[in-house]
């Protein structure tokens, strides 16, 4: 079989579907993050809440982050080189950013709840706080969401790179993966403002 | 813009060149400013106006935001058919917040239910 398949106005297959993707979850993770400022302005206790995260945790986390990102796109500059021990060396860098990302991020989650700051937030409710439930509620969502797709993205890379660099082929496959990586990073640029800065 | 096809899968494919982003732009420089950026939104934070704080941070988030998409995923070479796509979810990301904003904005304070 050797039917040319291109996508409309001839965009590669992989980083068209990468990109209707993004449009999705930029809705998705907007949304959130729109509800997240409105519930904010609204709710002065917000604030008392937001001063519970870890600032320090954070920003290590973010520095993290946009690190990563500049490791995938040198692994693209690499992918596109064919070099296939560069490509390795910066796709490991970044699976090994997201692992730290997420061992900061778990070390944060279990200090919030032994502090009782839990989704449910019982201890909140019976202190009569329902609006600071909210709060926690928003927290865990938008950053549990996100958390997921770090590990999917990381998933995703360490795949693509793999096959890339076992056959040899394919290395254009690294340039989608890693497309949804920056959008990962972008959806943490404006997550960690809003929860951790602004109190 | 200019692809070039791969061989040995069952079909072609069509992969992006070199070309497609008009040589790679400055990475180590656009790192740096997004490290410049994120420095400024961390020192604004010290502030004392929570309202000054807020507009400064999330000015900065949307530029850092806009620089990683342009030039890391390289928004800024893509043919109009990307922009349409993320104009229409912007577009529906209106719509979901014009639905939204009375359930959050117009209503008073959190209620308990009784009972």
């Amino acid at each position: 079989m050797n039917t040319s398949i291109k996508s409309w106005r001839n965009i590669p297959q992989a980083r068209l579907a990468v990109w209707t993707l993004i449009a999705g979850e930029f809705v998705v993770f907007g949304g959130l993050i729109v509800m997240y400022i409105l519930n904010r302005l609204k709710y002065e206790s917000w604030g008392e809440m937001a001063q519970h995260t870890n600032v320090i945790a954070g920003t290590i986390n973010t520095l993290v982050l946009l690190t990563s990102s500049y490791f995938v796109v040198k692994a693209h500059e690499a992918a596109i080189h064919k070099n296939k021990e560069k490509v390795k060396m910066w796709i490991w860098f970044t699976i090994i950013c997201a692992l730290l990302f997420l061992g900061i991020k778990s070390y944060e989650y279990t200090h919030e709840i032994m502090h009782g700051f839990t989704l449910p937030g019982k201890h909140l409710l019976a202190e009569g706080k329902h609006v600071e439930t909210m709060y926690w509620s928003f927290y865990y969502t938008m950053t549990g969401l996100h958390g997921l797709h770090v590990i999917g993205g990381a998933l995703a890379l360490f795949f693509v790179m793999r096959h890339a660099t076992k056959t040899g082929k394919d290395y254009h496959r690294l340039e989608a993966a890693g497309l949804y990586w920056h959008m990962v990073d972008i959806i943490w640029i404006f997550l960690f403002p809003l929860i951790y800065l602004i109190h | 813009m200019n692809t070039n096809y791969t061989q040995g899968l069952e079909h072609e494919v069509v992969v992006p060149s070199e070309n497609d982003y008009h040589g790679h732009p400055n990475y180590l420089k656009v790192y740096i400013s997004l490290l410049v950026l994120f420095a400024i939104s961390v020192v604004a934070s010290l502030l004392h106006n929570p309202l000054i704080i807020f507009f400064v941070v999330f000015a900065v988030s949307v530029i850092k935001g806009t620089l990683v998409l342009l030039y890391f995923m390289h928004l800024k070479w893509e043919p109009l058919l990307i922009w349409i796509l993320l104009g229409l979810a912007l577009m529906a990301l209106a719509f979901l917040i014009i639905g939204l904003y009375p359930d959050i904005v117009l209503t008073h304070r959190y209620v308990v239910p009784k009972g």
